[in-house]
Formats: C-alpha cells, sequence, structure tokens
C-alpha cells in the first residue's frame, strides 16, 4: 500500500517495534483516600526523537489510547541505543505542563504585563505577514531579525531560507546551552569550523579544565562508561583543574581547585614539562605543525612548574606528575569549556603536544557544517540600526544571557516582537504576539547529529495530536512568508520540506535505516522503515585536520592578552571570584516549569526549590557566615540575596551559584522558585572572540 | 526460583539522576512542591545521596544512587504489626496498600530510609494525570509505600515469556531505573543464576553492599569507584 503524503504526519498510528499488549489488571485498592484510578488501555511504542535538548537521543513513547504515558530510550538508535537522562525521562511533564500556551495570543496590555487576548491562527498569521509586508514594501527588510535557539535540524534550514526570502541578513542563532568545546582555539590553531568530536570512550587520560564533561550532553555521558569500564580496555582516568568540585569533579580521580582565568597558566606549565622532558609526540609536531618554536620559548621559559605554583597555587610536583601522566598514557585528552580564547588555546596545545588531533581516543573533525552559535550580545551590538521586527524561535534569552538589563532596554525600542515559544517565559512576555509552537511529543522534525560513526538523522514524528491550538512553526512561518508575499520555494507545509529531504536522502541512496541493513528500495519503503525505526544514518568523511598553528601570539602575556581579565574590577572590595553553573537537570532545557527536574537539580547538593550561593568554609567562617544564612552576593552590576551553603569543593576565593532557576513568567513551578545569578554577571566579552565570559565576575558576600 | 537482584557500578555512574526521575514516571509518583520539600514529604524511591569526607582541597565526595535494598533479611516486614509488608518468593520486598495502617514502623525499622508515607492524597494537575501509569496503582493517603523493583514489570515479563511458550531470559524483566541507565552503571538479573551478570558483577573486589554489617544482607550491590 502506497503512503499517501496526507496520512504522513498525522499522528503516528503506527504501532512499531514492541507489540501491543493488554495491561495488567490493578490489583491496588483505591477508596476516597486514593488518587485516580489510571485508565487502562492497548499501549503502541512510538519511535521519534527527545527535544529536552539539541543532543537528539531517540525515544520509544508509550501511547495509550491517545495518552503519553512513558518515554524510554530507543535500543536501536545510535545516538542513546535505548538510554535516556533525567531530561528525556521528564518530557510527560512538557507535554502536559498544564502552563502551556494554548492558542495564538495578542497583547492586550503594556509591554511584559502578561494580558493578552486569545486570537485566531489565521488572525494571528495574517497579522504577522501584514506587519512583515509592510517593512518590505519600505525597503527596510534589513530591520527584521529572527533570533532562534535551534542548533540542528531542518527548522534551522528552513528558518535561514525564510529570511533569506524576506532579504534579511540577520537571523541570529543563540544556543542557550552551554560549550562544551572549545570552538574558538580549534579555529585559530587549526582553521577548522566543524565541531570537534572528543574520542571519550576510547581515550585513556582526561584532563578537563572546567569542562562540564557529566553536566551537558548526553552522549557523554554514555561514553564515559565505557571510558571508565568499557569492554576490551583499560580503565581511563580522569582529572579535574577548576574552580569547583562539579559532578565531573566529583567522579574524576582528582580535582585539583584553580582560580578562573589560571587554566590557562596551568595548561602551559605542563606542556613546559612535557618538552622539558622530550615527552611530546615529535612525528605529529615535525609532521602536522607550526609555530612550535616560538611556543617552546614561552612555554619553557615563562611557565615553569616553579612560576605557575607560585601565581595558581597547584603544586610544582603535581603540575610535573600530571604533565607524564598525560604524556604517557596516550591516547589523551586535554578539554576546556567555554573559558578565555587565550586559555583555550593554551589547554588545546596539549593535544597537538600528545598527538591526539585526528587519532582514535583523541579529537576527530567530522566534516559536516552546522550553523555557527553567536553570543545573542553579539547582536545587540551589531544593532547599530533600528530594528522594526523581531521573530524569536526556542530561544529565552532573557533568562540565559549575563545582564541582560541592556537587552531588555533594546527590546522596549522594538515596534513589533513575535514569539513563537511554547511557553510564556520572560522573553515571550515581552512580545506583542504569541504563535505557540507544538512541544516535540506533537512534532515533526529530523534531528541531525554528527557522530565518528555517520551523521544520525533521528526522525521525530507527533506521538499524539497537539493538545491545544497550537501549530508546528514550520508551518506558520510558511504560510507567514507566503501571505508577506516571500514564499520559501514551492513549500505548503512543514511536511513538504521534510518530504523533500527524505527523498534527497533516499535518492543519493547513501547510508542505512537504524536497526537495518541498508536504505530500501523503494521512498514509500524507505519512509516506512524510517517511521519504525526511529531515524537514518547518512556516512561522514572527517576533516582533513591540516596543519595545527601553536599561535603562541594569542596566548597570555604574549599579545597584550593581560592575565586574570577579572582582576580589574576587584577594587571596590569585590574580592571574590563568582563562578556560576548549569547542573545537568537544566542544561539545553527551554522552559524548565518540570517538577521532577527541579526535585532533582544538582545532585552534590541536596537543596531544592531554591538557589544557593556555595561558600569555602574557611572563607564563611572569616565573614562570620554560618551555613543556612541569607546573604547578599554583590557584583559591580547588581545584587542578589541567596541562601548560603558551606561547601568544601570550592574554592577560597570562589563562591558558586547555580544557573537555571529563577525563570519568571507563567510556569508554576517556576514562578518564585530561585534566582537567576546570571543578571549579576557583568557580562565581560573575551579581547580574542567577543564571546561572552561567565566566570569573570567578581562579587562581594556580605550577611543579609 | 529466582531472587531479584541489582548491581550499581559507581565507577561508571555519572550522577545524571535519569534513574531518578525513570522511577518517578514508571511509578506514578506526583510531582513535589517546595512545601512537601520543606517538610521532608518528597516521594523519592530512588535517590542520589551525596556523601562527603575530608576538607579542603583533600575534599572527596561520592553520589550514591539508592533505590530500595530488598533485603534478603528485612527489618521492616518483622516490624510491620498486620502483615502489610513482606518478602515475597522470589525476594522483592513488597507493600500491600489495602493491609497498611499507616503506623509508619517499618519506615523507623528501615536503616536505608526507603519508606515514604503518603501523607496526602496524591494530586496532579488535571492535565498530568493523562500520563498516569495504568501498570502502577496510585497509593491512597495514609499508607506506606516503596521501591517495587518494578514488579509490575516482571508480571508483564512473565506473562510475555509464557504467551511465547518460553523461558524468561535475562533482560526480559529490567526495572525503569535500569533501563534508562545512559552510562550502563546499573545491572539487574538472577542473583540465584550463577551465570546472570549480575552473580558475575559480585564476585568483583570492588563489590559492597551499604551498611552490611547490620545483616541486613541487601541484594542491591555497589561496585566502588577507582582502580
Amino acid at each position: 500500500m502506497s503512503l499517501s503524503r496526507r496520512d504522513f504526519i498525522k499522528v503516528a498510528g503506527i504501532g512499531t517495534l514492541a507489540a501491543a499488549t493488554g495491561c495488567t489488571k490493578l490489583s491496588g485498592f483505591m477508596d476516597k483516600r486514593g488518587g485516580p484510578v489510571p485508565p487502562e488501555g492497548i499501549d503502541k511504542w512510538i519511535p521519534s526523537v527527545c527535544g529536552q535538548c539539541p543532543d537528539g537521543c531517540g525515544m520509544l513513547v508509550r501511547v495509550i489510547d491517545g495518552r503519553v504515558v512513558k518515554i524510554e530510550g530507543n535500543p536501536v538508535h545510535p545516538v542513546n541505543k535505548g538510554t535516556l537522562c533525567a531530561r528525556g525521562q521528564a518530557g510527560l511533564q512538557v507535554l502536559y505542563d498544564p502552563d502551556r500556551i494554548r492558542s495564538p495570543l495578542r497583547r492586550i496590555g503594556a509591554r511584559g504585563d502578561g494580558r493578552w487576548k486569545e486570537i485566531s491562527w489565521d488572525e494571528a498569521v495574517g497579522e504577522v505577514a501584514a506587519v512583515l509586508r509592510g517593512i518590505r514594501q519600505k525597503g527596510e527588510v534589513h530591520t527584521i531579525s529572527l533570533i532562534s535557539g535551534v542548533e540542528n535540524g531542518l527548522m534551522q534550514g528552513l528558518l535561514g531560507r525564510f529570511m533569506g526570502s524576506l532579504d534579511s541578513p540577520n537571523y541570529i542563532l543563540a544556543s542557550d546551552r552551554t560549550k562544551l568545546a572549545p570552538f574558538e582555539a580549534i579555529y585559530l590553531t587549526q582553521g577548522i569550523k566543524q565541531r570537534p568530536l572528543y574520542d571519550i570512550s576510547n581515550c585513556s587520560f582526561i584532563l578537563s579544565f572546567g569542562a562540564p564533561l557529566l553536566e551537558s550532553s548526553c552522549q557523554t555521558l554514555r561514553e564515559y562508561g565505557d571510558f571508565r569500564r568499557g569492554k576490551g580496555r583499560n580503565r581511563g582516568k580522569l582529572i579535574h583543574i577548576g574552580p569547583r568540585l562539579s559532578v565531573t569533579g566529583i567522579k574524576s580521580d582528582r580535582w585539583i581547585p584553580a582560580l578562573p582565568g589560571t587554566e590557562g597558566e596551568i595548561a602551559l606549565s605542563i606542556a613546559s614539562v612535557i618538552i622539558k622532558e622530550g615527552l611530546f609526540d615529535r612525528d605529529f609536531i615535525s609532521r602536522y605543525t607550526t609555530g612550535f618554536d616560538r611556543f617552546v620559548d614561552i612555554a619553557v621559559r615563562d611557565y615553569t612548574p616553579s612560576a605557575v605554583s607560585k601565581t595558581t597555587g597547584v603544586s610544582e610536583d603535581l603540575i610535573v606528575n600530571i604533565a607524564r601522566e598525560f604524556a604517557h598514557n596516550r591516547p589523551s585528552i586535554a578539554i576546556s569549556g567555554s573559558l578565555m580564547t587565550s586559555d583555550q588555546i593554551a589547554i588545546h596545545c596539549l593535544n597537538a603536544l600528545a598527538g591526539s588531533i585526528n587519532k582514535k581516543g583523541g579529537i576527530y573533525y567530522p566534516d559536516y557544517e552546522q550553523a555557527s552559535i553567536e553570543p545573542i550580545s553579539e547582536w545587540l551590538r551589531k544593532g547599530s540600526y533600528k530594528t522594526n521586527a523581531l521573530l524569536i524561535y526556542k530561544s529565552n534569552f532573557l533568562f540565559n544571557m549575563p545582564n541582560p538589563g541592556d537587552m531588555y532596554e533594546a527590546l522596549k525600542g522594538i515596534p513589533f516582537i513575535v514569539s513563537f515559544s511554547s511557553f510564556m517565559d520572560e522573553t515571550t512576555g515581552m512580545a506583542d504576539m504569541v504563535l505557540p509552537d507544538n512541544t516535540y511529543l506533537e512534532s515533526s522534525e529530523i534531528v541531525d547529529v554528527p557522530t565518528a560513526n555517520g551523521v544520525i538523522n533521528g526522525f521525530m514524528q507527533p506521538v499524539i495530536k497537539p493538545l491545544y491550538r497550537t501549530m508546528h512553526t514550520g508551518d506558520v512561518i510558511l504560510r507567514i512568508a507566503k501571505e508577506a508575499g516571500a514564499a520559501v520555494g514551492s513549500y505548503k507545509t512543514f511536511e513538504d520540506v521534510l518530504f523533500d529531504r527524505l527523498r534527497q536522502i533516499h535518492g543519493a541512496g547513501k547510508g542505512y535505516v537504524f536497526g537495518e541493513g541498508a536504505l530500501p528500495q523503494s521512498f514509500d519503503g524507505f519512509i516506512k522503515a524510517v517511521q519504525a525505526g526511529g531515524g537514518f544514518v547518512i556516512p561522514l568523511s572527517r576533516v582533513h585536520a591540516g596543519v595545527f598553528n601553536f599561535r603562541a601570539d594569542l596566548l597570555k602575556g604574549t599579545g597584550g592578552v593581560s592575565h586574570h581579565s577579572a582582576s580589574g574590577q576587584s577594587g571596590g572590595g569585590y574580592a571574590l571570584h563568582l563562578h556560576t553553573y548549569r547542573p545537568l537537570s537544566s542544561a539545553g532545557i527551554i522552559d524548565f516549569n518540570q517538577p521532577w527536574l527541579k526535585e532533582s537539580f544538582a545532585p552534590e547538593v541536596p537543596e531544592m526549590w531554591n538557589t544557593w550561593v556555595e561558600i569555602n568554609p574557611a572563607t564563611a567562617k572569616r565573614q562570620g557566615i554560618n551555613s543556612g544564612d541569607m546573604v547578599w552576593v554583590e557584583s559591580p552590576v547588581g545584587r542578589i540575596r541567596l541562601k548560603a551553603r558551606l561547601y568544601p569543593g570550592i574554592h577560597p576565593a570562589v563562591v558558586a551559584v547555580p544557573s537555571g532557576l529563577g525563570e519568571a513568567g507563567e510556569g508554576r513551578w517556576n514562578k518564585g522558585v530561585g534566582i537567576n545569578p546570571l543578571r549579576i554577571l557583568a557580562g565581560e566579552t573575551d579581547p580574542v572572540s567577543g564571546n561572552t565570559l561567565f566566570d569573570y565576575t567578581r562579587v562581594k558576600v556580605y550577611k543579609a | 526460583m529466582s531472587k531479584w537482584g541489582m548491581v550499581i557500578d559507581l565507577d561508571k555512574c555519572t550522577a545524571c539522576q535519569a534513574c531518578v526521575v525513570a522511577c518517578k514516571a514508571e511509578n506514578n509518583i506526583p510531582p513535589g512542591s517546595p512545601d512537601e520539600t520543606e517538610r521532608q514529604r518528597v516521594i523519592q524511591w530512588m535517590e542520589i545521596i551525596p556523601f562527603t569526607s575530608g576538607q579542603y582541597p583533600d575534599v572527596r565526595m561520592r553520589l550514591l544512587p539508592r533505590p530500595c535494598m530488598h533485603c534478603e533479611n528485612p527489618p521492616c516486614t518483622k516490624v510491620c504489626p498486620v502483615r502489610a509488608t513482606m518478602m515475597g518468593p522470589e525476594g522483592i520486598v513488597a507493600q500491600v496498600y489495602a493491609r497498611c495502617i499507616g503506623c509508619r514502623y517499618c519506615t523507623a525499622a528501615c536503616p536505608y530510609t526507603v519508606r515514604y508515607f503518603n501523607w496526602h492524597k496524591p494530586e496532579w494537575p488535571a492535565e498530568m494525570r493523562n500520563h498516569l501509569n495504568p501498570d502502577v496503582s496510585v497509593r491512597p493517603a495514609g499508607v506506606v509505600e516503596k521501591c517495587t523493583f518494578c514488579s509490575h514489570r516482571l508480571q508483564k515479563a512473565r506473562e510475555k515469556a509464557r504467551a511465547e511458550g518460553r523461558q524468561m531470559r535475562e533482560g526480559d524483566y529490567t526495572p525503569a531505573c535500569v533501563q534508562t541507565c545512559p552510562s550502563g552503571a546499573m545491572f539487574f538479573g538472577d542473583m540465584e543464576d550463577p551465570h546472570s551478570t549480575v552473580s558475575e558483577l559480585i564476585k568483583s573486589p570492588r563489590a559492597f553492599r551499604l551498611l552490611e554489617e547490620l545483616g541486613t544482607e541487601p541484594k542491591v550491590y555497589y561496585l566502588s569507584e577507582g582502580q
């Protein structure tokens, strides 16, 4: 039977993999003391893709009579192989979030007042199209901007084409997620823009410079198990250097406390030992690198273990030992989070010294272009001309950016703001119109994830009909485009975009469907297999890594980049560094109105529904602060009142505050729960890349 | 007769809490609130417990996932005045809600603090009632509840094996927490079968049980971190 296009994306009625089974009878008793009795029915398991973060894990969703009852990992999906993290498990609370936006809305009060009127989809689409058409007619297309938080998938490309057909250059990708990899360092040393893959499963030694290995990506969680106890390999060793004993630090073999901004120096001192003792990969250095001599001069001359030990407090012996372990236990990886570019480069140079570039257990570069993410502050700076219309898709940037005061001001000056959000968060609260998207369990998409074994393309299909009057933003965008006179190709609905892509893949004939050998011959067969298996894989080559440039010119102290950029603000009694971190439970999540995750916020600190500040017991004692006291954490930008927790896993000169709580908006489990520490960040930017620096704010802490 | 047991390899565990949330989703645990937390009434059959030792900078922390230990010699069943809790023939310590009188002797007797009392009728916003699992009954107010090793899944697995005319195999029956574990740190199976994965794993010199000195003989084993 041939599948008609119309049937295709209309709620998957196809029960797959697991056969429908009857349910076991309830054995418990129920009386007026009891809660609701869950209704029984015939169940189906439908494959789709998790939308809680951009990692693209495959799910099997248990649906009983149109109710979504459980989410498990899809065993044939190559990204997560049947597993799912806490965020994926909590997806039921996204779909059934009682505070979701249920229909298109028009603002009736002042901006940000939270007073809305429900309107029809025709009205909503017509109004947005009319505004865009008006701007185009005036020849001011450059004053239309779109901010999207979506890193991958077909929506990302479709929005790009939409902005292209409007002739506006202002399509800004601003992911809210903590970055796991040092993109800037890799670009500057290797000229590679593609995202790196750290082969953690096969690596013997990881030197983490504050990297959120176990606080960001589900893929890393899975690889970590192999890294420690994979079959047929020795146990991998992990050392974590950073200001705070994070979950990565707790699970590491050793945590070495270090002040923010000293990571690069420590890396260079490790490099100096490796060079001095001749432990580097000579073959790699001579064949694939340039600038080594100058790097040697600087590292060996200025960053001896004794010198760095004095400035960082890390003992000489320790530096020498780490250097030897790093050099001997190959393949080894040095990895950082989003530090200053100069620090990132120093750290990434260790990978060249160990010859870990383009090697099993080292770092790969899949040849796969993905849109580059910009910090949202960049858009503000670029905004030298007025923006007349701003469209916002899947990004709560007012919550996720440091010190958003300027952004609120900028938004006030924009005459027309549209949000496509499913949730009433602070950013959507500033909109004039809301055209609510479906949640991911009601939606369709192809989510592409480059891996060492090819591009995994997870097929997201709606497992139930939309619960409310919401609509796939792809469909909405195409309608707006058409009505604004800027149609995107011949596409009428997002389904056309999906089909186009699937035809392209099937036509190319390369790759395989999850759980199957090859691509089925017929297109219908391909579609059915993709719907039943959950997606397909297409082969991928690797970037030729080329020459590694040690870029000694960009290291600290050489290119006019000063040490400790934060020290500039240390006047005014701001004696402590503020470190903010995002726990895994909320990493990449668009709206955190999810009580199960809130109860599991950070496993290392048994505190729920509240934001706290972690202070080293010695520092607290000096300031007369006891555990549980309310204290002010004050930066030059502002102050927040938090509960003090004495935490032995923090550098005495640093205080740490988790981010992720304190969302404004309508969510009943968001309102009044916690405080967002990002709003007191100084928002300093990196002198090389212009990226926002999260760890370079100074604060003082005193009793409230 | 099978004896069901669990092994948690702390060296592979990433403390991601997937097990914690999977358990709540599978077993119809209502969403919590700041107020319930304040009163220490949050129900978490599976919980990550942090242990800290030493002082800065030589501080060590451990994060321990803690389900019910399903003790072979359970202190909780012995104190129940109405036989509402007992160990089943396959070693699962069960709670019969219809018999429970809410005296909470068992809660006090459990050295692992895995038993939770329902102070209220469980409540969900109307929308969230849709995701309730029909395989697990919702507990009424006034009774104690605990981890069941997802024994409803055992019933299903057994029915399925019978329908297919075969014996149960390893992997047929897996609790929700074990199934979802991203790093593959959790294992589950028959401790009576000498060839099962769990039986092999507990031979490791890294294997230990919590508060072993109490003689409760937990059927949840841990494998310690490090070499």
